[in-house]
């Protein structure tokens, strides 16, 4: 089946970055839900130590479905670069903050393990990504009348 | 420095350096692309390409359809009159044949010409 042009460019170099993002969003969305329904877990678990003792459980998943909120938003209206800038800063610096956390933790406690710190490293390395590649996205991407990039 | 505290450091420093760090990245980055001439292959010039190809498809289309519907409309024109032509002559020349079989059944007739 022949696709028509106009479809090709907005069906697919757009996705990419999009694609992350939604997983990302539903990522923090379950960890925002879970702090918030199931905080005996969190306080149970003595590598969220720290970062419970910085802010309360609701308020960490008030923070994680923040972020998850505006990061839909911006797969929703994916061709406003400003919210998805935004969605993607947003993003890094919750994940990256949370990485610092864990590598303090790591470096203070004998009784824990690198894997946390990898863990989000490599979580906080597909949030980069999508966002380098924002605007090779964007860049190619038709955009039709009416709606802006900015 | 307890490490409560040195995370609550981590924490803000790094959402400090995320708000700034990310934009600016991103905003040099979509400059830098949006300078360079050998950009990643432009959807859009290639749409532009086949949009501008289809149109000029589309109005030779156009121009031929108009084209044959015109030549259609003259040969209705021209085949009209003629069957309208040939009609007429038709009906002149039953007429006719009607008239000359009047004469003959009058010539056989022998009360008009007697043998």
């Amino acid at each position: 089946m022949n696709t028509p042009p106009d479809e090709i460019a907005t069906a697919l170099p757009h996705r990419r970055h999009i694609v992350s993002l939604m997983t990302i969003a539903l990522g923090h969305a379950a960890i925002g839900v879970a702090l918030w329904l199931q905080p005996e877990r969190w306080f149970n678990t003595p590598s969220y130590a720290n970062l419970l003792s910085v802010a309360s459980t609701e308020v960490w998943g008030s923070v994680y479905l923040a972020v998850s909120a505006v990061m839909l938003l911006a797969v929703w209206r994916r061709r406003n670069r400003f919210l998805v800038v935004t969605a993607h800063t947003a993003g890094i610096a919750l994940v990256g903050s949370w990485l610092i956390a864990f590598f303090v933790r790591y470096l203070t406690d004998d009784g824990t393990t690198i894997v946390n710190v990898v863990s989000w490293a490599t979580f906080l390395a597909i949030l980069a990504r999508s966002a380098i590649i924002i605007d090779d996205d964007l860049g190619t991407e038709q955009v039709p009348a009416g709606e802006s990039n900015e | 420095m307890s490490p409560v505290e040195l995370t609550t450091i981590g924490l803000a420093v790094a959402t400090v350096i995320s708000s700034i760090l990310v934009p600016w990245v991103l905003r040099r980055r979509a400059a830098r692309l949006a300078a360079s001439d050998t950009n990643v292959v432009s959807w859009q010039s290639i749409t532009a390409v086949l949009q501008e190809e289809r149109d000029k498809l589309r109005s030779q289309l156009d121009a031929a359809a108009e084209q044959n519907r015109r030549k259609i409309a003259e040969l209705d024109a021209d085949y009209g009159s003629q069957l309208q032509a040939a009609r007429t002559r038709l009906t002149a020349l039953e007429t006719e044949v009607a008239r000359l079989r009047d004469r003959l059944r009058e010539y056989n007739d022998p009360h008009i010409y007697p043998a």
